[in-house]
């Protein structure tokens, strides 16, 4: 085991430790975080409502919201993230391709030497948790953002969006567990930042075990906190959008003690396992995709585990896997004890629209009729919101099947009808006709207009066009993303972060006599490498780019571009709704457009919902009742992270933010703060 | 030891070190194997990286300021050996008739990546990385074919994973996408 760079503070992390808040002894998906001063893991409660009942920030004083301190992920002896643009060689390109134009390349992205991360940080007993893009995993004072210890990863990074808190038992102390991009998960003290080393080896578990790699190559990594649930810690796992063939997406158990395999769920059932019939043929074997690379929830009380699955590898070409494809796309519900499986809904049958499921399924409560039904809320990246008793699997509001588009292609099948929720209506737009197209300015609807020729319109589910472009809405973005939901319970709102992007794309025959892997371009390799179509060139964002006014993208729609919407899940009508976010290179009067992001929401029993997510790297306060924008700070970076809020042991509330642009949306990487904002100390 | 069998012995050499540092990136399984592309020209790696003028990657395959591409050698490259050798061979006479032609030879790319990949082999050269962990053996090749699994994302992840150089999603992929 290698370990580099710990910082020795124990006798301070003790001391915190040990001033006994009770809200810490709650935590570890007992099922009592949801009453934590602190931020116990990533959904702060089991049930992933993000939901804080902390009352101290208000909108009456959000307003008076001012930075209490910054932590800097970026260690000083890191090495440089990557090289700027290169300036080695000489002389132009000869006999080959013409350069790429200007702009594509890691120099265009900044090359300011920083990395991205959407990391939410963890508070437990007065101590900070966060994984960094610096290949460590750090704790810090949470009233200081002051470093206690940091544990260097010997090769691959942590989780990208945070770690996990194990409070530990008579056996074994508090742990952190984290997985890895290299298909690892860690489990280390809380206190010391020193690996387990009763936990597989030396505090390292191999999650590419020969049943997950499936006789291929491939990597079984974790961008997301894996979930605790009693001494287990259940894991998804980010596998491979291409090829099509490769790690098994299951969902795994496994003992905090020693780090052994206690239960393992098919994602793909094989043969004999119920809806393996779901897969003509034998394209059930081997499949990648259909993984959980979202996040778990458990309801820690009745002990069940909540699977958001995402679609199966390729994910916008299915004719090598005719068929519903169970459990792609769907939730499932099974036994946190023993993985069995108790109910599940496909929200996408037969997906080739990237419908994952992957923001964190909230556990919330209906009421209805003077009774009050526990609720499973199902959000996935098309903008629809199902809810479900999260007992029996019943919908709470009809659920319809209506019939959808076929596909053009030779070759695809897709199914006759998809799942709709008579309420919630669709989060997201999931149609686009030539009317809708932008007019912001001239030269926006000028652009979209010749980006649209020859596209097919239509939807929802339009599926990918043949020898021809579509526009699909939402996008493979989403819609709804990572970013997920949160929920106040007093209210009843769900509150729920909207991109509004649309996506080209299109499938052709390939070009006799053209060797190697089948191109995805424009279409996010989503096509398959050895099948007998490539892709339509043009294919990307429905988007048009003005890069002399900046790295925003102009969608060709209509705004808004980006909305955030609370839901009454009482009623299943929108509460509210607003435009969420601006575009700064827009004239004034018309910069309110709402923008594309990804990260989250939390809600506080104060009444309000923060966020930050949006690209134009603002982060922000709402009030939960009625939408109105109270407080917004400008970032040094895209905050494309969701916060998370706490009391600190001198009893301030704080709110804190991971700001350091990058990700999907051109943002530079541009910063490596942690900023935690709090009130003024009082006098 | 003749200056042949010593650059051969060298380029044998070379190619077992590089191959060594190569197992990072996964070589192709079976699945993934495609038949090379049809040159324009017969060209023998092999042939060429065993004479003992020890040509080096670079000397044909320059990187141009922008860094974002290797590239084709330059018809005068191929003709810097090959102008006073006797073209009475039929691939040697199809180069002097390109070369006449004043255009370049038309050679088709192996390994090629989707157009929303970021990418700059200038930044990986100048971080150490040898052709031969992404390329494989190429001085034992008479043919080039995609023998490694490095344009896909989980050869590059893999590499960097292993070296420790972060990576994030938006620096791969195309904003657009």
């Amino acid at each position: 085991m290698h370990m580099k760079g710990l910082i020795g503070s124990v006798a301070a992390i003790a001391a915190l430790v040990g001033l006994g808040y009770a809200a810490s002894a709650q935590s570890g998906g007992t099922g009592n975080e949801a009453a934590s001063n602190e931020w116990p893991t990533y959904g702060h409660d089991s049930g992933g409502m993000r939901f804080s009942p902390l009352t101290q920030i208000t909108p009456a004083n959000v307003g008076s919201l001012q930075v209490a301190w910054v932590y800097h992920m970026k260690p000083a002896t890191a090495p440089a993230a990557a090289a700027p643009a290169a300036t080695a060689g000489a002389g132009a390109p000869v006999g080959d391709v013409p350069e790429a134009a200007a702009g594509r390349g890691r120099g265009g992205r900044g090359g300011a030497g920083f990395s991205a991360s959407g990391v939410t940080p963890l508070v437990v007993g007065g101590v900070m948790y966060l994984s960094t893009p610096y290949f460590r995993v750090v704790a810090l004072d949470s009233a200081t953002g002051k470093d206690l210890w940091a544990y260097q990863l010997p090769a691959g990074n942590p989780s990208t969006r945070g770690v996990e808190y194990w409070p530990g038992d008579a056996q074994t102390p508090a742990q952190i567990v984290f997985g890895s991009t290299n298909g690892r998960l860690y489990s280390l003290d809380a206190k010391t930042g020193q690996p387990n080393p009763a936990f597989g080896e030396g505090g390292v578990v191999n999650l590419n075990t020969p049943e997950i790699l499936q006789g291929l190559s491939g990597t079984n990594a974790l961008s997301n906190p894996p979930k605790v649930y009693k001494n287990l810690v259940i894991t998804g796992g980010m596998t491979q959008e291409n090829p099509p063939l490769g790690p098994a997406g299951d969902v795994r158990a496994w003992d905090m003690h020693n780090g052994k395999l206690v239960w393992t769920f098919h994602s793909v059932p094989r043969a004999g396992e119920r809806f393996n019939d779901t897969w003509a043929g034998d394209s059930w074997k081997q499949r990648s995709g259909v993984n959980v690379w979202g996040f778990i929830t458990v309801d820690a009380e009745r002990g069940i585990v909540y699977m958001p699955f995402g679609a199966p590898s390729v994910d916008q070409y299915g004719g090598d896997r005719q068929g519903d494809n169970l459990f792609s796309s769907s939730v499932v519900a099974a036994d946190a004890n023993t993985g069995k499986y108790l109910w599940h809904f496909q929200v996408v049958h037969h997906d080739i629209w990237d419908g994952d499921l992957t923001g964190a399924l909230a556990l919330v409560d209906v009421k209805q009729g003077g009774r009050t039904i526990p609720a499973v809320s199902v959000i996935n990246k098309l903008g629809m919101l199902f809810l479900f008793d999260r007992v029996t699997g019943k919908p709470i509001y009809p659920i319809e099947e209506r019939p959808v588009p076929p596909s053009e292609v030779p070759l695809e099948r897709t199914a006759k009808t998809q799942p709709f929720p008579v309420k919630p209506e669709p989060l997201s737009r999931m149609r686009f006709e030539a009317k809708d197209v932008a007019t912001v300015t001239p030269e926006i609807e000028a652009g979209c207009k010749k980006l649209m020729e020859g596209v097919q319109l239509g939807g929802p589910y339009l599926p990918p066009g043949y020898n021809r472009l579509r526009v699909q809405f939402p996008g493979n973005h989403g819609g709804v993303n990572w970013g997920g939901t949160s929920f106040n319970p007093q209210l009843g709102y769900l509150f729920v972060n909207t991109n509004e992007m649309g996506q080209l794309s299109g499938l052709k025959d390939r070009e006799p006599g053209t060797t190697g892997p089948a191109r995805g371009s424009g279409v996010g390799n989503r096509v398959h490498p050895d099948g007998p179509y490539e892709s339509v060139p043009g294919g990307g964002r429905f988007s048009i780019r003005d890069g002399a006014n900046g790295p925003q993208q102009l969608l060709c729609q209509e705004p808004p571009w980006g909305q955030l919407t609370a839901v009454n899940l009482n009623t299943g009508e929108f509460a509210w709704r607003v435009p969420l976010g601006v575009t700064d290179s827009l004239p004034v009067d018309k910069q309110k457009t709402g923008r594309p992001g990804n990260g989250g929401t939390i809600a506080t029993a104060g009444g309000l919902v923060f966020i930050g997510a949006t690209d134009d790297a603002r982060f922000r306060a709402f009030d939960a009742k009625t939408g109105k924008e109270l407080w917004v700070v400008k970032l040094g970076g895209a905050a494309e992270a969701t916060p998370m809020t706490y009391e600190g042991r001198d009893g301030r509330q704080y709110v804190v933010i991971t700001s350091t642009g990058g990700g999907f949306f051109n943002n530079p990487v541009s910063d490596d703060s942690v900023t935690a904002f709090a009130l003024p100390p009082s006098r | 030891m003749s200056s042949t069998r010593a650059a051969a012995l060298l380029a044998a050499l070379l190619s077992a070190s590089l191959a060594a540092r190569a197992q990072v990136v996964p070589a192709v399984g079976q699945q993934q194997r495609y038949a090379p592309p049809l040159q324009p020209l017969p060209y023998s790696h092999r042939q060429h990286l065993a004479l003992p003028a020890r040509l080096e990657c670079r000397q044909c395959h320059v990187n141009p300021a922008a860094g974002n591409l290797m590239t084709y050698p330059a018809t005068e490259t191929c003709l810097s050996c090959h102008k006073d050798i006797p073209t009475n061979r039929p691939p040697l006479q199809q180069l002097a008739a390109m070369a006449a032609s004043g255009k370049p030879i038309p050679w088709r790319r192996v390994y090629q990546l989707p157009d929303y990949v970021y990418w700059q082999h200038g930044s990986h050269l100048k971080a150490g990385v040898a052709c031969a962990e992404c390329h494989g053996s190429v001085p034992e090749r008479d043919v080039i074919v995609v023998e490694t699994e490095i344009t896909s994302m989980k050869g590059c992840v893999a590499c960097h994973d292993a070296r420790q150089v972060f990576v994030d999603c938006g620096d791969c992929h195309e904003p657009r996408q």
